[in-house]
Order: structure tokens, then sequence, then C-alpha cells
């Protein structure tokens, strides 16, 4: 059995220091990408030491490539159970809650820009509880061009709201950040399909504490490479929304996450049925003028948003793909309701099976590749 | 290297406009309201546009 890295902490008179950040990287077959994640997290000066592995029974080379960068004291195998057992066990066996004063969970398939974790510790402190940072999209296919525009207005609007108001809704997988002493209080099974948003409602529920924004701090995410995958993936996305909100009785209680994840949920339903009612309405008043009314202002409103996502991002390309972003809305609000329908009306999906859903979905990645 | 030096780039972006601005005279024949002509273009041009844009990328990446 390998024994934790021994200088990890030491005992003054009075207290216990403990060192600033932990990094725990959950992964099973992640042979194509572990190595460009962990390297990515040493060049964002994170030290090695700090940085642990849990593969989950990979019968691939991740374990191997983990060690050989990390060293065995700094991985962990364990017998298959999902993400959320394997973290847990990682939190126990590197003795995280004794040894650092905050741990960051990251994805195996993650990248860093350079000053990702210079920044993430700068703006820790005891007013928070948990951090999340600013998630930008690898480069990739079409796809990856419309995540783009949504990582851009979900992060630079909606957070910045979100983080004012204190209603973050999810501390997204690729960057969460949680103080150590509040571990021992969160579920990080709670057999949802989301448990990134999950562990967020708790903090809120709990009332824990404040969740920071640091937009300065850049991590880098792979999106689906095509329309099976990103289907497939903002399925499993809806479907814990609906879990997670059931789970915590969200809308039921007079709090602000409550009021803001209702806000949410109606904002889609009027989309919806503004999208079934108002072309039905012209085909029956045969009065085509109010659809292509609402049609003109939210292509003015889509395409500003678009534009100003290229802009931001430097990345002409995005613009390039803009008409299909239109389809990929349509799909999004289709399953949505298929979501909904699958667990609110007929209870499917109550308890999610361990595992993982990154089976296939990976490519190759060079951490290089978002060095800006 | 069909369509990365090529005039596949410039067909991208020319045939949505031809198709926008054709619609867009041929419209007022039909005697249809300003903001339905409007839409329409609109309309036509973003769906040659999709179909350009996905006829790129299979010639591209062949």
């Amino acid at each position: 059995m390998n024994k934790p890295n021994k200088a990890r902490h030491f005992v003054s008179k009075h207290r216990i220091y403990k060192r600033p950040l932990a990094l725990i990287i959950a992964a099973r077959d992640e042979e194509l990408v572990i190595a460009a994640t962990i390297n990515s997290a040493i060049n964002a000066g994170q030290r090695a030491s700090n940085i642990f592995v849990v593969n989950d029974s990979s019968t691939d080379r991740t374990a191997k490539i983990a060690i050989g960068l990390l060293g065995e004291s700094n991985v962990l195998t364990v017998k298959s159970g999902g993400k959320s057992k394997a973290i847990r066990q990682g939190i126990t066996k590197f003795e995280i809650v004794t040894r650092y004063r905050w741990m960051h969970v990251a994805d195996a398939d993650g990248t860093f820009a350079p000053d990702y974790f210079m920044a993430i510790r700068s703006k820790l402190s005891r007013k928070y509880v948990a951090a999340t940072g600013h998630i930008q999209s690898l480069p990739g296919g079409w796809i990856s061009k419309y995540r783009v525009y949504e990582y851009t207005v979900g992060i630079e609007i909606m957070r910045r709201i979100q983080a004012g108001l204190g209603v973050i809704p999810v501390i997204p997988g690729p960057t969460s950040v949680y103080r150590t002493d509040i571990l021992d209080k969160l579920d990080f099974d709670g057999g949802t399909l989301t448990e990134d948003m999950d562990i967020t409602m708790q903090i809120h529920r709990l009332k824990l504490g404040k969740i920071a924004f640091i937009p300065s701090a850049n991590a880098y995410t792979q999106d689906p490479k095509d329309f099976n995958d990103y289907y497939n993936q903002i399925s499993r996305w809806y479907r814990g929304n609906f879990q997670v909100m059931q789970r915590h009785h969200i809308g039921f209680r007079p709090e602000r996450i409550d009021a803001y994840m209702g806000y949410i949920m109606l904002e889609q339903w009027i989309l919806i049925v503004e999208l079934m009612i108002f072309p039905l309405m012209a085909w029956w008043t045969q009065n085509y003028a109010p659809l292509a009314v609402l049609f003109i202002n939210d292509l003015i409103i889509f395409m500003g948003l678009s534009i100003w996502a290229s802009v931001l991002n430097k990345r002409a390309d995005i613009m390039g793909a803009f008409p299909l972003f239109y389809a990929l809305r349509i799909v999004n609000l289709a399953v949505f309701v298929k979501s909904w329908y699958e667990i609110v009306v007929r209870r499917k999906f109550q308890t999610a099976a361990a595992g993982w859903d990154t089976a296939g979905r990976r490519y190759k990645i060079a951490a290089e590749t978002v060095i800006k | 290297m069909y369509g990365s030096g090529s005039g596949l780039p410039v067909l991208v972006t020319a045939v949505p406009v031809v198709a926008g601005v054709t619609t867009a005279a041929v419209l007022p024949q039909t005697g249809a309201n300003l903001w339905v002509e409007v839409a329409l273009v609109a309309v036509v041009t973003l769906v040659v546009w999709a179909v350009m844009y996905i006829a790129r990328a299979k010639f591209t990446t062949r």
C-alpha cells in the first residue's frame, strides 16, 4: 500500500498548517487525455505533489501514464463505482481534508490556462466555501463553436449575474473548488446524473456559504465530437437538472436559488410555448407578420450575441457556423421537454447508474493548444 | 486540399448572399408584408448558408 506524501502538513503549538490546494482528478479509460491534463495543471502552477489521480478501474494505460507523471503515491486505483465514489475514495485515501485547505476537482479531459492556479489561489478566502472559474471550449468542430457561444454568454453575462445575486446553480466539473472543511457535509453520491449541480444545490440548501466566481481562471474542456455525442450529453444534463431540482425541492422554498431556478424554467417554457403558439396562430389567422417580427427580433439578438462571442474569443470561425446554432437551439428545447417528461412526469431515471458518460467521447489533445 | 486554398470559401459566402438577394428581388411581386419578406430573406439565406457550411465541411475533411 502506498503511503501519502509525508511532507504534507505540520503542527505548530496551536495550529495545524495545511497546504493551500489539492487537485484531484477522477479518471476512467482516459489514456488519450490524462497526460495533457496533468501536464497542463503542472504548467498552470500546480505542483505535481499536490495532484492526485483516482483511476476507476481503467482498462487502458490511464494509471500507468498518471504514475509516470505523478508517482505511485499520488495515484489510487479503485474498483469501478463511478466518478462520485472515486472522488470520495480519493479524498479519504489522500487525506485531503487534513492536509489541504481547498480541494479542486477536475475532469480528466480538462486543460488549464498557464496562470490558472495562481488566479484560483489568489481569490480563495475564508468568506467562500466553494469557487468556480471560467470554462472555455477547446477548438473543435461546429458543435464546439456553438459551445463557445454558449459558454461566452453563459459565463460572461449569466455567471456574473448569478455570482452577484448568490445563485450560482452549478459549479461545473472542469473547474470546481471546495473548502475542505465542508466536504464531510456534502453527499458526493446523491444518485443524480449531474453530481456537480447536486453538490452545488447542497451548498445552497445547507446554507454552507458563498460561492466565488473567478473569471480570470480559465479552464478548457472538450466538447462532443458529433451530434450523437452532443445529444447524449445534453440529455444527461437536462435529466440531471430535473433530478436535482426534484431531490432538493427547488422552487418550493422562499429562497433566492428557488426564485432564480424558477425564472430559468419559466424562460424555457415561455420560449417553447412561443415556438408552438406563434406558428399556429399565424396559420390560423393567415397573418404571418407577428411571427416574422418575432423571428427578426430573435435573429438580431442571437446574431449580435454570436458576433460578440466571436470577437471576444478572437475566433471568426464561430460566426461561420452561425446557421447551425439555430438547429442546436431547437434541439436543446426538444431535449429539455423530453427530459422533463421522462423525469417529472414518467419518473424515470430515479437513481442514476454509477458510471461515466465519457466512453468513446475523447480525442487526443495537446496542452499547448490552449496557451494563448 | 480541395476547399482550403480553392474558391470554396468564397462560394460559402457568396451563394447564401446571392440566394438572399434573389429572394429579396422576387418577393415584392408576391405582395407579402414587409416583415414577412425580411423574415423569408433571412430564412433562405440562413438555410443556404447552413447547406454550404455542411458541404464545405464534407469536402475539406475528405
